[in-house]
């Protein structure tokens, strides 16, 4: 089915919209929930409240990439499970490896309280990037994928990946130190 | 909440623009390839000849005197093929969109990426070094050079010399010793190499013995096996000899360069000759609308010359520096042609001498100055070649004494290598880019003032008088680098 079909259901309250998401998108929010998680459990609830939280945001939003809006509440509910104190439980998963990666990125001299700015930065430093290093950075840290399957993805080698990935974060770092975000 | 907990949120908040979809990735992949029509070709060919001493360097006959190549195996020449180049298994890119053929694809390719960590270091030095000196002096002329199809001359050229004549090798490639570069040489070999139906990156050499002359078979079959090479012998008396050298050129550069290579004659002196092309082809990974092709003037430094000028807009990064600016055009699966266009005022042989533009030119995609931005492309369809002697700019890039038959150290070679030189070092490389069909597009030429200010968020990019280009391989090698001062020549 196509995506404005399925939008069309969640807006006319139709419950087989839910079923079309989970048949067309199920696979791709699992993905991101199990890059995460690491828990199949764990991954099939992400998933499931994925569709309900959809249900409760359509209307009014009507998405205009319906797979990012998707994956994106896939990903924000697997990262609160991941910090409701169970980080351990998820040892497997990528994110305690992204945020280590990230940690790289940001000094913790100074909290940061305006997201807003932080945000606008990053867009402007992501755009900025040529198509493919943004593509490597952000499939490991949007949708926190294993190296080895970004070198899949992107026909290069996991070392390859990882040097773009270095030299990224370190292009952020500079970037960040310069506005003096958590410096 | 700790910093980096909140900018892995802050990601997730990405402008939904820039993420990839990853659900229609290889879909998208397939598509296109039924789709495209843009082409890139392009061939270099490196060719060194060595002499015993006393001899006059292989000069090309007149076109009258040119043979006509065979059209059957002559059998009862005395010539053979003592190996023959063995090139890893490549499967076809699978334009059905066959999961398991796909696969195999990808795991074929990604064998050959696998390589150590550091098999490229040194080349940038050697690029940034070897392109000031090349792409000089072209006057109004085009200049195309492929720093690679060097580096494998010269490694092999190293292979059979020793002592100082190899040292000065070694210094111009920043290679500590042989192994190393032998390594390295092997490893970049290997992490281009695509010739898989759809993309077509290959370097291929040969090795021209001379059945008279007395040659170190080990250090001829070391040089090939590291070099992928093939090894010939025979009278280079023989006209056939000759031939069958110029069908090998052919084959290797696809046809490109014909016109060169039918002039090539072997000289009937020479002790050795070494052969070293890169054929390279790919496909726009975003074609050009056939549609939107105008012709238009191309302002050469000595006219306006009419030229069709490609169209298109894009949604792409924007790179610029402080005396130029530049885009790049992905071709599938098989690296990027990257387009400079000086500020005004500026010359392409000024900009190549610019630390800054080298910096660009040797960095995959980590120049700083970068935006994503709605740019008007307007480049011009050309096809350029040149024939570079490259004896002066090595010599003055301090490789000297393989040309001095007094000096030069072949032992490796032959024990009886006295009075040995290298008599000439050409390359001839030819760079064109195309696509169908033509309709109007209004083009307005790009201004830019000096200064490296931030661009607009629309750029009008207009390759309208002589510009730089740079073909870079997928694991972000330069191959070609040319001064475009004539688009159509």
């Amino acid at each position: 089915m196509e995506d404005d079909n399925i939008i069309e259901l969640y807006w006319q309250r139709d419950e087989s919209a839910i079923r079309e998401s989970e048949m067309k998108y199920g696979g791709y929010c699992s993905s991101i929930a199990d890059n995460i998680l690491h828990s199949v459990e764990d991954t099939e609830e992400c998933v499931s409240d994925t569709w309900f939280r959809a249900w409760n945001i359509m209307p009014p939003d009507r998405p205009s990439r319906l797979a990012l809006f998707f994956g994106r509440i896939t990903r924000n509910l697997a990262i609160d499970r991941y910090r409701r104190g169970r980080s351990q439980k998820y040892g497997g998963g990528q994110t305690a490896l992204c945020l280590e990666e990230l940690a790289e990125c940001i000094g913790e001299s100074s909290p940061i309280d305006d997201r807003l700015a932080l945000r606008e930065l990053l867009n402007s430093f992501l755009g900025a990037l040529p198509e493919k290093n943004r593509d490597v950075f952000l499939l490991r840290y949007w949708y926190m994928m294993p190296v080895k399957e970004i070198a899949v993805r992107k026909a290069l080698s996991e070392g390859a990946v990882k040097m773009i990935l270095q030299r990224v974060r370190k292009k952020l770092r500079d970037c960040l130190e310069k506005e003096g975000i958590g410096v | 909440m700790k910093n980096n907990d909140i900018l892995l949120d802050v990601i997730g908040d990405a402008d939904e623009k820039l993420v990839p979809d990853i659900t229609e990735e290889k879909k998208k992949s397939h598509l296109k390839w039924i789709t495209l029509g843009g082409v890139c070709a392009a061939a270099a060919i490196g060719c060194a000849v060595l002499l015993p001493k006393g001899n006059a360097p292989l000069t090309p006959p007149a076109p009258s005197q040119v043979t006509t190549a065979p059209t059957a195996a002559q059998p009862d020449r005395d010539i053979y093929c003592l190996a023959l180049a063995a090139y890893p298994d490549m499967p076809h890119y699978p334009e059905d969109g066959n999961d398991i053929a796909y696969k195999k694809w990808h795991e074929a390719r990604m064998k050959l990426r696998d390589q150590p960590a550091d098999y490229m270091n040194g080349f940038d030095t050697f690029f940034e070094n070897s392109t000031k000196v090349f792409l000089t002096d072209a006057g109004s002329d085009n200049r195309v050079y492929s720093p690679l199809s060097l580096y494998m001359a010269l490694g092999m050229s190293a292979e059979i010399t020793d002592g100082t004549t190899r040292k000065q090798i070694l210094d111009l490639l920043c290679q500590d010793d042989i192994q190393t570069l032998r390594s390295r040489a092997n490893s970049i070999w290997e992490a281009n190499y695509t010739d898989d139906g759809m993309a077509r990156c290959v370097l291929a050499s040969s090795l021209w013995l001379n059945d008279s002359y007395p040659c170190n078979m080990d250090t001829v079959r070391t040089t090939a096996k590291n070099y992928y090479s093939s090894i010939y012998h025979g009278d280079p008396a023989d006209e056939f000899y000759s031939t069958m050298m110029q069908n090998w050129m052919n084959n290797s550069t696809d046809g490109l360069l014909t016109d060169y290579i039918s002039h090539l004659k072997m000289d009937p002196q020479m002790t050795l000759t070494l052969a070293s092309t890169v054929n390279y082809s790919g496909k726009w990974r975003d074609q050009f609308n056939k549609e939107m092709t105008a012709p238009a003037s191309f302002h050469a430094s000595d006219g306006d010359i009419q030229c069709e000028f490609m169209n298109a807009e894009r949604l792409t990064t924007y790179f610029w520096g402080s005396s130029f600016g530049a885009v790049s055009l992905p071709l599938e699966n098989n690296g990027q042609m990257r387009l400079l266009l000086p500020d005004e005022g500026i010359s392409p042989e000024e900009l190549i001498n610019d630390g800054e533009v080298i910096d660009y030119l040797m960095n995959n995609g980590l120049y700083s100055s970068s935006k994503l931005a709605s740019v008007s492309l307007s480049v011009p369809k050309f096809d350029v070649s040149s024939d570079i002697d490259l004896k002066e700019g090595l010599e003055s890039l301090g490789v000297r004494d393989i040309f001095s038959s007094d000096k030069a150290d072949f032992t490796p070679l032959s024990e009886n290598s006295d009075g040995i030189a290298l008599s000439e070092a050409r390359q001839d490389t030819r760079v064109l880019i195309d696509e169908e069909g033509c309709k109007a597009a209004s083009l307005t030429a790009m201004v830019y003032a000096g200064g490296a200010a931030e661009p607009e968020d629309h750029i009008d990019f207009v390759l309208d008088r002589p510009f730089v280009f740079e073909i870079m391989s997928e694991t972000g090698l330069p191959l070609f680098v040319g001064i475009v001062n004539r688009p159509v020549q």
